[in-house]
């Protein structure tokens, strides 16, 4: 697995954020470094200010889950998980400073206690940067004696005068929070009052309340004025925005901390939420553009943390790579002081460093050679960059170089380049397993080989659980196999009481387990035995079997290996021949039949094997000839069309040096829309709950069509296509149908399988939705009659009891419409009644068939008779 | 209750549908296909041939087997049945058929059935045969009637009908023309309930002509194309085998789909499987005490109120980056929904574009389907000229159902070849080949090794003239299904011991040793250094796995539940080993699915964590 960790600019670490948001479902206003807000006052709601609550099960299920599933998926797959595009607020019409930001959090105290929450606001760059400095200030707090050092300068924003205007102005200061705390004291102390006076017993009413009511002044009073001037102290700051951040806070979360220290968490004024770390990979997905407009940080300080979180979270455990990716634009001054002793420690931790700036790092000067490679376009090569820029600059080259002397700086991208390469959803990457094993030609011969897949067709790893829909918990949902003799009562039997058999023609054999094991075919393992060399062109591409090509190469370590594999592969490649092989992967897999190609590259040479199939694999059809069939062979006009239309769709473009083709639609180069498509939505849903899917992403759309070249170049010769050949669509002729058809399913043998599908299709939620259905109409019985099984608004005997009605009813009217009617309307009744219950079904049977009687000597040509018409019960 | 399940079974299915794109041997079968063997047992058919050669009858009898253990191997559910007709005695339904022998009527073939024909093979076989039918007089007419009966019998829905007529004389009522007319009516008539009549003519001496009678008997071919009637008779075992096996398999398509060029051209194909990995049939559950089959039936319900749960009460979910992700049946399928089914043409590529490592699964076939749009066959045809002429593929996106994510695939064009016998070995159409996308291609390190010298390759060059053999996809067997069907038949027909498989694909060392002579040796002299052992290093190391097998079987040492803790809690895991680890993990209950290290440590972490 993989760790790595992602340093958007500026933000110093991800350590706990800890703020108060004021917790109601609308969030009102002003978003501070300590936000609090009444609980009944509601002031210009901003309508994208929502607090959502995060159920339970979520979390403590969720994450069983993820452990269950194995570690190994939810690093690979959570990480491209990372690497997608955030839709960057997009669709919002939003003020043009403001952002939308998703901050999630744990309700510390107040009646939701523990409860998690997304609270998704709008803020605008100030608000935002007031959070991050609340967030700085704690940080200064935990770390003492890291952020305290820069207080000592002068500045327009401190110095002594912000000391003196914080003294003066502490009489305001001490009038404002004494109004604040009795204001919101007075709001605790009345909920206190509620609570003992409503809630609790008869006793706390006697006893309590009037306790309250008459200390009511005598706790009020000591508490505001004491709150006020510590307020007025507090405030006296040497910096201005220090003093900012503190006379905003004129309460101090006093009535809060109070009500949860007396075990009254309901009656505080305003709930208080604590907000998450960001380490999550759910964090991460909502919360990229948190930290972005925050000031002065030192990249450098940035690394020093992560490099410290990259070692305390991995200690103890296996990584494959440790990663810090820095996303920066190098404006700030960074320090150099302790540069050495910093890459000496990336360098063992093994720590790999990874740039991504807004420009690119090398300049033109630097040679011809990277400007072309970095291609035009990209903004200020080198040009109006400012001084801290290109000193910082300077200063990850030197970092870059001195990790990695020769392609160091390979690692530094542009954030044009990342956001191309990231705009889609990370291919699947899979560590090739090796397999080693030797290659054998008769007993004397024996070369070492180590086996790699090279191509097979990668399967998403998670599959879908099934949940119970209302608690969206899949422990809720048990599915159970029971076995049953195929009598009328369908006796189940336990699984102990059966045995297993096979089916060999009409005979079924028992046959136990162990003897089978002991009985069937053995070999000795692991094996790659050459049975004999042949010509390429006796081994047709298209009976290739299996679903992987498997490379062999010598072993790293062994040259006399690689010697000999070498010879045998250009002696096969020169004369075009390739050994068909026996393979064997191990001793309990088949052995298989295949052949191992020659495949010599310009850096390196190895055996390609394919799997060839058996002799019961295949299934030797023959088809009609096409060319000597005189009606269907085309004409010469014909024929020259098609030539046109081949000559314009040439995937192919060649070059002017003639020497390549330059391939213009490599599939092999598109990721697999199935992916993409998958993990779009389940970003989207993750992201957006309760919104629908997203469209397709256009790019992903247009990379599976026709390049626009091709389409436009073939439109005359599609054109003559159409004119030259007549393509008609046959109307399909209406066979005569046998009772078996009209019933759709072979009563005979119940397969599963068949019946599968067409139910299903028919009737999805969107069908029932699309009218209310009370009862059987006459319109479309069969359907209304599904419709209200379904529902289940109506009670199954009287939803049959309406339909035989209408039956009977269509049945009276002697017309071969009414009857195709009825029959359809049979069919329902016997698909659902056999999903339900038999018994109803074969009274109304009983009494069907004597109507059937008694119109077959009417209805001429029926083509179900009475025998057919029994079978089918 | 119980009868609900049919609505539950679909569920699994949803999960493995891609599973089931794969195999691409599912079709939707609507009934069972069946096959008659009408032979002719008239004395002719008896007489063997010159040097030795097997009797028409005999060959006839090898080919029956041969079809019978293939049908049950690969498709068991198909009736076959075995007529003898100009017999002495007769054996029908009614017995109003004289000089018909039904010895076998249309069932599914068992192991029975085959020791049944195996004793009428070879010399005994034709003392048997004529002591239990005889020969005696023909009438053919009667003999298809019969034949019709047994169709007309069968209360099963019958796909495919197939008739096979296996004779060595062309005018068998030997210029009766009252029976000649009613074995041609009695030949229409089944024609007319759809039964195929095919003609597998045998040897005689002085040739064997269709013209007279029998070109009236058999079936038109499908498509009018003159392929249909081999003019020329069998003579060999081979050529009958391979002809019959031509015939006996129904084709069917896996899928019928529009290959689209562009707006409104669109050409009907069908898209058939040629070759499908055949797999051990999966076992049946018995009922111990009586050994009837059992039903087995999945249900689902919920766990507190125990309800069985429709489908509207079912959701999807999945888990992403620690999140919990919630959607609707629909929702998923709808995400793989991508286009409707069908090929649509993307553009042409030169052949040696295709490269042979692209191969994800195996290919299909594409055929014309002019039953569904008229004209399709002419473009089709055009198509396939022109592409192989000019030595390119089509490259087409495929979407072979409904909800299905598209893939790429290069139709390869393939003319037709036929043998000299006039038999197709290889069919007109396009090979649709599936390629890979970049998720499919995985990223190797190949070691940098030295490469051969010229004459080393040269040697080696050598040894590879030495073992050459001239490649047949069907020459090999697949070794494991062979003996589990020799085992079913040891046990189906009491026998001591089920009969000997040869292994093919085993190579032959002794054979190949002889072949090499001292070349094997000269080449190892060249590339190998003295005392350099190929073998001795993996021996070693199966040594080790000896050993580590039977450390595993130890019995294992559990670590008490704090101390498992104390590890958690320091992050030191790693330092116990894999199956310390697994046994914890059974002790706490967790389920794992990996055997990875890293995966046990961390579903222990989160498991210890959260409990405390």
């Amino acid at each position: 697995s993989l760790g790595t960790c992602y340093i958007p600019q500026g933000s110093p670490q991800m350590i706990s954020l800890r703020s108060d948001v004021s917790g109601n479902h609308v969030d009102d206003g002003e978003v501070g470094p300590s936000i609090r807000r009444k609980r009944r006052k509601k002031k210009d709601p901003r309508p994208e200010s929502i607090i959502v609550y995060r159920s339970d099960m979520e979390r403590a299920p969720g994450e069983d889950q993820g452990g269950e599933e194995g570690a190994e998926r939810s690093a690979e797959e959570g990480a491209k998980f990372l690497c997608t595009p955030t839709g960057e607020g997009s669709g919002w019409s939003l003020p043009p400073d403001s952002r939308y930001v998703t901050l999630t959090g744990t309700i510390t105290r107040g009646k939701k206690k523990g409860q998690v929450v997304d609270i998704h606001l709008t803020l605008t760059e100030k608000e935002l940067r007031d959070l991050a400095k609340s967030r700085e200030r704690l940080d200064a707090e935990c770390e003492a004696g890291e952020g305290a050092k820069r207080n000592c300068s002068l500045g327009v924003c401190q110095g002594p005068h912000v000391v003196l205007w914080s003294v003066s102005c502490a009489p305001v200061v001490f009038l404002l929070s004494f109004i604040t705390s009795f204001y919101y004291g007075t709001l605790t102390w009345y909920n206190v009052f509620l609570v003992y006076n409503e809630e609790r017993t008869f006793w706390h009413k006697i006893t309590i309340c009037p306790f309250l009511i008459i200390f009511y002044p005598m706790l009020i009073m000591p508490m505001a004025l004491s709150l006020a001037l510590y307020s007025a102290v507090v405030q006296v700051s040497w910096a201005f925005s220090e003093w900012w951040q503190v006379v905003r806070d004129l309460e101090k979360g006093f009535c809060g901390w109070a009500c949860g220290k007396l075990g009254l968490e309901d009656c505080s004024p305003y709930s208080i939420v604590e907000l998450l770390d960001s380490d999550t990979v759910c964090g991460t997905l909502q919360n990229p553009e948190m930290f972005c407009s925050l000031q002065q940080a030192d990249w450098m300080d940035a690394l020093v943390v992560c490099m410290d979180l990259l070692q305390t979270e991995t200690k103890g455990k296996k990584f494959d790579r440790l990663n810090v990716a820095l996303l920066t634009d190098l404006s700030t001054q960074a320090n150099q002081d302790h540069l050495d002793v910093i890459i000496e420690n990336l360098k063992q931790a093994g720590i790999t460093l990874q740039f991504f700036l807004p420009f690119p790092a090398e300049d033109d000067e630097e040679g011809g050679g990277d400007s072309d490679r970095r291609g035009p376009g990209h903004p200020g090569t080198g040009k109006g960059l400012s001084r801290e820029q290109k000193e910082s600059l300077d200063l990850v080259k030197h970092v870059m170089l001195s990790l990695d002397e020769e392609d160091g700086l390979d690692q530094v991208y542009t954030f044009r380049d990342a956001i191309e390469q990231l705009c889609m959803f990370k291919r699947i990457e899979r560590r090739p397993m090796a397999w080693p094993c030797q290659l054998t030609i008769g007993s004397c011969l024996s070369i070492r080989i180590v086996g790699y897949k090279a191509v097979t067709e990668e399967r998403l790893k998670k599959m879908w659980v099934t949940v119970d829909a209302q608690s969206n918990q899949k422990e809720d949902v048990k599915r159970e196999t029971v076995y049953c003799l195929d009598d009328d009562n369908e006796t189940e039997v336990k699984k102990d009481d059966t045995i297993q058999g096979f089916r060999y023609g009409s005979d079924i054999v028992p046959f136990s387990k162990v003897d089978q094991d002991q009985m069937k075919y053995k070999h000795d393992g692991k094996c790659f035995a050459v049975l004999g060399f042949t010509k390429q062109n006796l081994v047709r591409r298209h009976q290739f079997m299996g679903s992987q090509v498997v490379k062999m190469f010598a072993p790293k370590d062994d040259e006399h290996a690689g010697v000999a594999l070498s010879a045998l592969i250009r002696a096969l490649d020169e004369l075009q021949m390739v050994a068909i092989v026996r393979y064997a992967y191990d001793r309990r897999s088949n052995p298989q039949v295949g052949a191992a190609f020659p495949c010599v590259k310009q850096d390196y040479e190895c055996l390609m094997y394919v799997q060839l199939p058996f002799m019961e694999d295949l299934r030797q059809f023959t088809f009609p000839s096409l060319e000597n069939n005189k009606k269907l062979s085309p004409s010469d006009t014909q024929l020259s069309a098609v030539d046109s239309l081949i000559d314009s769709m040439m995937l192919v473009q060649k070059d002017d040096d003639d020497a390549d083709q330059k391939d213009i639609f490599k599939v092999h180069h598109i990721p697999n829309p199935a992916f993409q498509r998958h993990f779009q939505c389940l970003h989207h849903r993750a992201v957006n709950p309760g919104t629908p899917l997203p469209p397709m992403e256009p790019w992903l759309k247009a990379a599976l069509e026709r390049p626009d070249v091709i389409s436009e170049r073939c439109q005359a010769p599609l054109e003559e296509i159409k004119r030259k050949f007549p393509l008609i669509e046959v109307e399909k002729k209406k066979k005569l149908k046998t009772s078996a058809q009209i019933f759709g399913k072979d009563a005979e043998e119940p397969d599963a399988k068949k019946a599968k599908g067409d139910e299903e299709e028919d009737y999805n939620l969107a069908d029932i939705a699309e009218g209310s259905v009370t009862s059987v109409g006459s319109v479309d019985p069969a359907r209304d009659f599904r419709t209200l099984i379904k529902l289940k608004s109506l009670p199954f005997g009287e939803v049959c009891q309406q339909l035989t009605h209408r039956i009977e009813q269509l049945l009276s009217n002697k017309n071969t419409h009414y009857y195709m009617k009825s029959i359809t309307c049979i069919q329902a009744f016997r698909e659902q009644s056999v999903k339900v219950n038999k018994h109803s079904l074969s009274s109304f049977w009983e009494k069907l068939m004597m109507t059937w009687e008694f119109l077959k000597d009417e209805v001429e040509g029926s083509t179900v008779s009475k025998n057919e018409a029994n079978q089918v019960t | 209750m119980a009868e609900w399940n049919a609505y539950y079974q679909n569920e699994d299915e949803d999960e493995e549908q891609e599973e089931g794109e794969q195999s691409g041997g599912d079709y939707k079968v609507t009934g069972r296909d069946s096959l008659v063997f009408l032979v002719d047992a008239s004395k002719e058919m008896f007489i063997k041939g010159e040097d030795g050669e097997p009797s028409n009858f005999d060959m006839t009898m090898q080919v029956v087997r041969s079809v019978y253990t293939s049908k049950i191997i690969s498709s068991h559910r198909d009736l076959v049945a075995l007529v003898f007709y100009g017999t002495e005695q007769s054996k029908n339904p009614r017995n109003s058929f004289k000089y018909v022998y039904v010895y076998h009527d249309l069932d599914e073939p068992g192991a029975k059935r085959v020791q049944e024909v195996d004793a009428l093979r070879g010399e005994k076989g034709a003392r048997l045969a004529a002591e239990t039918m005889g020969s005696g007089e023909t009438s053919l007419g009667d003999a298809l009637w019969c034949c019709a009966n047994l169709y007309s019998d069968i209360k099963l829905r019958l796909s495919h009908k197939r008739l096979m007529i296996f004779t060595c004389r062309d005018e068998p009522h030997r210029g009766d023309s009252a029976k000649d007319r009613q074995a041609r009516t009695k030949a229409s008539d089944l024609k007319e309930t759809g039964v195929i009549i095919d003609l597998m003519h045998l040897m005689k001496p002085g040739g064997f002509d269709v013209a007279p009678f029998f070109r009236d008997i058999v079936s038109q071919p499908e498509d009018e194309s003159e392929l249909g009637l081999h003019l020329e008779p069998c003579d060999k075992l081979e050529d009958l085998q391979k002809r019959v096996r031509a015939k006996e398999q129904k084709k069917r398509a896996m899928a019928r789909l529009n290959l689209c060029l562009g707006e409104g051209i669109n050409v009907a194909v069908g898209i058939y499987a040629t070759a499908v990995t055949a797999r051990k049939p999966a076992a049946i559950r018995l009922y111990r005490e009586t050994n009837e089959p059992v039903r087995s039936k999945t249900r689902t319900f919920h766990m507190q109120t125990g309800s069985l749960l429709l489908p509207s009460e079912i959701k999807k979910a999945q888990t992403y980056g620690k999140k919990q992700i919630v959607m609707e049946r629909d929702e998923v399928d709808s995400i793989k929904k991508f286009q409707d089914p069908g090929l649509y043409l993307i553009g042409f590529k030169p052949m040696e574009k295709l490269k042979t490592h692209h191969h994800i699964r195996p290919a299909v076939f594409l055929y014309p389907e002019e039953g569904e749009v008229k004209g399709s066959a002419c473009l089709f045809s055009a198509l396939l000229m022109k592409c192989s002429e000019r030595n390119v593929f089509a490259l087409c996106r495929c979407v072979s159902r409904r909800n299905y994510p598209p893939r790429f695939v290069a139709l390869v064009p393939q003319r037709e070849e036929v043998d000299e016998g006039k038999v197709q070995f290889t069919p007109p159409g396009f090979n649709v080949i599936y390629l890979p996308y970049a998720d499919d291609l995985r990223t190797l390190d190949p070691p940098q090794c030295p490469s051969a010298s010229q004459i080393q390759v040269d040697k080696m060059k050598e040894i590879v003239s030495k073992l050459r053999f001239k490649y047949r996809s069907e020459a090999f067997e697949n070794p494991v299904i062979q003996q589990h069907y020799r085992n079913l038949e040891a046990l189906a027909l009491d026998m001591m011991a089920p009969e000997d498989t040869e292994d093919l694909i085993m190579p032959k060392v002794d054979q190949i040793n002889h072949r090499l002579g001292p070349l094997a040796e000269e080449f190892k002299d060249l590339v190998y250094p003295a005392g350099y052992n190929p073998e001795s290093k993996s021996v070693a190391k199966r040594k080790t796995a000896i050993v580590g097998g039977v450390a595993e079987k130890k019995p294992k040492a559990e670590v008490p539940e704090d101390e498992l803790r104390a590890h958690v809690q320091n992050g030191t895991l790693g330092k116990l080993t894999v199956p310390v680890l697994k046994e914890a993990c059974k002790q706490f209950g967790v389920r794992t699915t990996g055997t990875k290290k890293q995966e046990l440590i961390d579903a222990l972490t989160t498991r210890l964590t959260d409990t405390v």
